[in-house]
């Protein structure tokens, strides 16, 4: 038995959450969340920890000239592919125009979420 | 010299002015927004990480997304946006004098919402001794040449102090491939929000090392080649024999922000010494009748969210002056606060229906409860709970504790002793 702090990040109350892990490291009781999603989210972050990764692509305008264009992850996905996916994105040039929502690139390393625009350019 | 008419100039085009023009066109007033770059948004642009529009849209955004969809409302409104457009001069009758390429031109206001932002704190401010070499930065500068510019600004970094843009810079250093040695904090807690520190340091294994500062830069061939930290004490002075250098090539401040009221002190506005916006009551309203202050301009606020519900208040007051509405008759309410709370906003109240009063502690505090009292006996009574200073809070007076105030109130945080339950 043995327990772990965490800080709940799903609102910007910043719930100190205790969690006890019994010997196999599996959650087995959780307190001081103030909601239920305080609960799913320490679960989720001990077996596996999942972040939006925000970071930017080359964008190449229409007068030529390049420029960076700020993109996102459609959703949290396991932070263990982060590293793998900042990879990808050194390598990836967009043209303009986009428009925010635009898919950059579709189901980033099979985790089923897509890296997409940020802002119109 | 072109002058035009408006019932409303918002000066600044960040997420404070922004909604704040949005609002006072909604609210009937006729609109100018001016902003010196040439694009709106602000500081939004170059924060492209998420965490912004929880309160507001309900779910999490980027800066540029945050940002995105007030140009687009914007968009659909006829309020005038005059971009690559610099504020000269704000006069006390709401005379806005602006200059770009076309020359110089004169916004008569009937009403100003003053939303110009903040700015970082520099070394000088903070006097850090040592070599005067490249390699010493802000953290939003270094947000900016890496966000926007497509800079390297260096290779090995330490981070003094753990605002949220350090904290959020040491996660972008290390994803883009650069190495952070640490983030290093005079006081003996964090000033970052508790989710940045978890997932912009934890994260990455970045140390944070507290009560320790930069005490000395050291510069080889006219970079930064390492940094010397210390420990301090209580009293925050450096411990002697604690010092240890820390080879890197360059150092990002991320020591706070102070509001750039340069404007609002040519206009005649009074400043609040404690948080060098202006001094405003319960409308927004600054000591210049007319001239209403928002967002980081006012206070420096930890989130976005905040400065877009703080500017729409601010909005709807301006276009109410513009239109002629009277003002509440009561007698003003002042507000005082006493230690830990470092300030109030506002400081002023007139209206007896609600109030909302944010705040800020100056000092981490433990189970305490908000106390209010007017001319010694107490109003109001929170839960115990605890407060940070890197928290803003909002107290919501409602009618009942406004109607009973004798003329002043006072906030209070008061250690809750024995054995209470929370």
């Amino acid at each position: 038995m043995s327990t772990k702090e965490l800080i709940c990040t799903v609102c910007p109350n910043s719930c100190n959450v205790t969690v006890e892990l019994n010997k196999k490291g599996e959650p087995v009781k959780i307190a001081g969340n103030r909601c239920p999603r305080g609960e799913a989210f320490a679960k989720q972050e001990i077996t596996c920890p999942m972040r939006v990764i925000t970071s930017t692509v080359v964008l190449r305008g229409e007068d030529g000239r390049d420029a960076l264009l700020p993109v996102r992850s459609s959703d949290a996905f396991p932070l263990s592919k982060h590293a793998q996916t900042m990879e990808l994105l050194r390598h990836i040039t967009v043209r303009a125009p986009v428009k925010m929502g635009d898919v950059v690139i579709h189901n980033v390393l099979d985790t089923g979420v897509d890296i997409i625009a940020s802002r119109d350019s | 010299m072109n002058e035009f008419q408006f019932d409303v100039a918002v000066i600044g085009g960040g997420p404070a002015g922004m909604a704040a023009a949005i609002e006072a066109r909604k609210n009937g007033a006729s609109v100018a927004l001016v902003e010196r770059n040439p694009h709106l948004g602000g500081i939004l642009l170059q924060c492209i990480h998420s965490g912004f529009g929880l309160k507001c849209f309900k779910q999490e955004l980027t800066g540029p997304e945050y940002a995105q969809r007030f140009v687009n409302q914007l968009g659909e409104t006829d309020v005038t946006v005059l971009l690559s457009t610099m504020v000269l001069q704000i006069t006390k009758d709401k005379k806005v004098v602006c200059m770009n390429e076309k020359g110089i031109s004169v916004l008569n206001a009937k009403a100003v919402v003053l939303a110009m932002g903040c700015r970082e704190r520099t070394r000088g401010e903070i006097k850090i001794p040592g070599d005067r070499c490249a390699g010493v930065l802000t953290a939003g500068l270094a947000q900016h040449y890496i966000n926007i510019d497509n800079y390297c600004p260096g290779h090995r970094f330490v981070i003094l102090g753990s605002g949220d843009i350090g904290l959020i810079m040491a996660r972008r250093l290390s994803l883009e491939g650069m190495k952070v040695e640490g983030v290093y904090e005079l006081m003996p807690y964090p000033n970052g929000l508790k989710r940045n520190i978890k997932n912009c340091l934890e994260d990455f294994g970045i140390p944070l090392h507290l009560s320790t500062t930069v005490t000395r830069v050291i510069g080889e061939k006219g970079r930064v080649a390492a940094v010397e930290v210390t420990k301090v004490d209580e009293k925050l002075q450096p411990v002697d024999g604690t010092s240890k250098i820390v080879p890197c090539d360059t150092l990002l401040l991320s020591v706070g922000l102070v509001p750039e009221n340069e404007l609002s002190a040519g206009a005649g506005v009074k400043l609040n010494p404690r948080t060098h916006g202006a001094v405003v009551n319960d409308s927004l309203e600054t000591s210049v009748p007319g001239i209403f202050a928002c967002g980081n301009v006012l206070h420096v606020h930890d989130l976005a969210d905040n400065v877009t519900v703080e500017a729409r208040h601010a909005a709807a007051c301006a276009a109410a002056f513009a239109k002629g509405e009277q003002k509440e008759s009561n007698p003003a309410i002042t507000v005082n606060c006493e230690d830990p709370i470092g300030y109030t906003v506002p400081s002023e109240i007139y209206s007896r229906e609600k109030a909302s009063v944010l705040f800020r502690v100056r000092r981490p505090v433990e189970n305490a409860r908000m106390v209010v009292t007017s001319e010694g006996s107490i109003l109001l009574q929170g839960r115990p709970r605890s407060y940070i200073p890197s928290t803003m809070e909002e107290l919501v007076l409602p009618s009942a504790v406004l109607q009973k105030a004798d003329g002043e109130i006072t906030l209070k945080i008061e250690s809750v002793l024995g054995g209470e339950n929370p």
